[in-house]
């Protein structure tokens, strides 16, 4: 009888021993929380919960104890092979630069270019609200980060989801390191977390830099009709700009070429099959691989660190920053065009598509309700998806990674 | 540039000015662009001239008002057409608990008001009602 209690004590112990509940540290319940507060918001709060969910569900798995299923190494063996496990094997798809640009294929083949084609001043507010990547660069630069850290926190102020994941991946990787010399203190998945919270706070952050920067005369300009824009204009728009931004910035071909691609896709009119699939099948599949992998890289110990809180504070000044860039440039364009613009949607020129764009006619129409400012908005806001591409591209080939 | 830890803050403005004027010299690049297809566009469509449209005056107002003058319909206008409106009067009327009197029924031409034509402007209402 002993010996049988013996036994059975000694495989209670063992069993505890190698268990998840015996292993698991501070650190990680508290990752555990936060991926439960964002599955929440996600849920309840309905922010951005196409990836907000995935990505929070990955960083719940990726902090689980002895589960394994965290991206290790970067997605790489030891040996500098494909590591094993599921979390691993799906991470390559971001490692290797392929859910990015297909995302952005079918954010593509959902876009209408037309507000910005036919009124193409737009793309100087796409352009400027870009400002608060690059002021953020600077700011982390001054808070002592490397390079390829700065670029993967300024790279937020594009409020661009995916161009966000694809610069961090590449500036971030094991390779880069190497490469630099460089030690790094956050990774891809804080900084998508980071990224995706923002834009979802985009009704929050931008109207009281809007109504702050802007008179009541200015909120109230009624903008002038736009011009129809025919179909051979949206055929041809996309062939232009993948032609004229990949041969400026070679290293923003992927993401814009691939926004292209899907846009003509859907102008063409010939490929219906090509754009339902890349609209949805395509887009829901990719979105739950990088949502999932990409949360599975906040390990409590690459995300429970200073580092952290410095990207949560960098990361909404950049916000705010591009924001207020965007509408003092529309001010500018204001004044030169004799009050023909209305600088509200220069804070569209962040590429939170189309959040941005609803939140400049709802703040214009608290001033004059019968003021339509939408399809103006949706100029800058795809033009800053264009805009965010080539600052990505921009500092990517400014700044050396591998 | 050199790999290092850390780069000097001249370096660091360097990138940023750099990257401000190359985003800004690729999207002007593109909106020269446009400019020039849409100058284009309308070279090609300036040989097929437009329908001449006769402007006509804004339609009577709606008015609640005892007296009954004589109603005043455009030759062209679908009686069909004017009877849906008067339909669409007298129900407003009968909810709003007023005798509406419909004193004029004008067609507006689409080139008068925005480029858009009525069907058009009333789904953007309805569209962005929510906001």
């Amino acid at each position: 009888m002993n010996w049988i209690m013996e036994t059975f004590l000694k495989t209670v112990a063992d069993l505890w021993s190698t268990s998840g509940l015996a292993a698991i540290t501070w650190r990680e319940c508290l990752m555990i929380l936060i991926a439960f507060v964002f599955m929440y918001l996600a849920i309840k709060k309905g922010f951005e919960p196409l990836l907000l969910l995935p990505i929070s569900f990955g960083m719940f798995l990726a902090n689980l104890p002895l589960a394994h299923l965290a991206v290790t190494n970067g997605g790489l063996s030891p040996e500098g092979g494909l590591a094993e496990g599921l979390i691993n094997v799906i991470y390559s798809g971001v490692r290797l630069e392929l859910f990015p640009p297909l995302i952005f294929l079918g954010i593509g083949c959902m876009t209408d270019f037309g507000p910005l084609i036919a009124n193409p001043k737009s793309f100087l507010l796409g352009a400027a609200a870009q400002g608060g990547i690059f002021f953020t660069f600077v700011g982390a630069a001054l808070l002592g980060m490397t390079p390829q850290e700065c670029a993967s926190i300024a790279i937020i102020g594009g409020a661009d989801g995916p161009t966000s994941i694809y610069v961090a991946s590449k500036m971030l990787s094991d390779a880069s390191a190497t490469l630099s010399g460089n030690t790094f203190s956050i990774g891809v998945g804080t900084i998508a977390v980071a990224a995706y919270s923002y834009m979802a706070l985009v009704p929050v952050i931008q109207p009281p830099i809007m109504k702050l920067l802007t008179t009541d005369k200015e909120r109230k300009i009624v903008m002038e009709q736009l011009r129809p824009v025919s179909k051979l204009e949206k055929v041809i728009f996309p062939v232009a700009v993948t032609l004229v931004i990949s041969l400026l910035i070679p290293s923003a071909a992927p993401l814009v070429g691939m926004l292209m691609f899907g846009n003509i896709l859907k102008e063409s009119g010939v490929c219906e099959r090509l754009v339902k699939t890349a609209q949805n099948e395509l887009m829901n599949i990719v979105t739950i691989l990088l949502g999932l992998s990409v949360g599975a890289t906040t390990s409590a110990a690459n995300v429970v660190s200073l580092s952290t809180l410095k990207i949560i504070v960098l990361g909404l000044i950049a916000f705010c920053v591009g924001t207020a860039c965007g509408v003092l440039f529309g001010k500018l364009m204001c004044f030169v065009t004799g009050g023909k613009v209305n600088p509200l949607i220069g804070s569209a020129g962040v590429s939170a598509v189309p959040m941005a764009a609803r939140v400049s006619q709802k703040v214009g129409a608290q001033f004059n309700p019968t003021n339509f400012l939408l399809m103006h908005a949706m100029g800058p806001n795809v033009a800053g998806v264009i805009g965010s591409a080539v600052a990505a591209g921009v500092l990517l080939s400014v700044v050396p990674h591998a | 540039m050199a790999n290092q830890s850390f780069w000097p803050m001249s370096e660091v403005w360097a990138v940023v000015f750099t990257g401000i004027a190359i985003t800004f010299i690729g999207l002007i690049v593109l909106i020269l662009f446009c400019s020039a297809l849409s100058l284009l566009m309308k070279r090609g469509n300036s040989t097929a001239k437009p329908v001449a449209i006769p402007a006509a005056p804004a339609p009577a107002a709606v008015k609640a008002a005892p007296a009954a003058p004589a109603l005043s319909v455009s030759q062209s206008d679908d009686d069909e057409v004017v009877a849906a409106i008067m339909a669409a009067v007298s129900a407003m009327g009968a909810n709003d608990q007023v005798e509406y009197i419909v004193t004029g029924i004008r067609r507006l031409p689409s080139a008068s008001t925005n480029n858009r034509p009525a069907w058009g402007q009333a789904g953007i209402r309805d569209n962005t009602s929510g906001f």
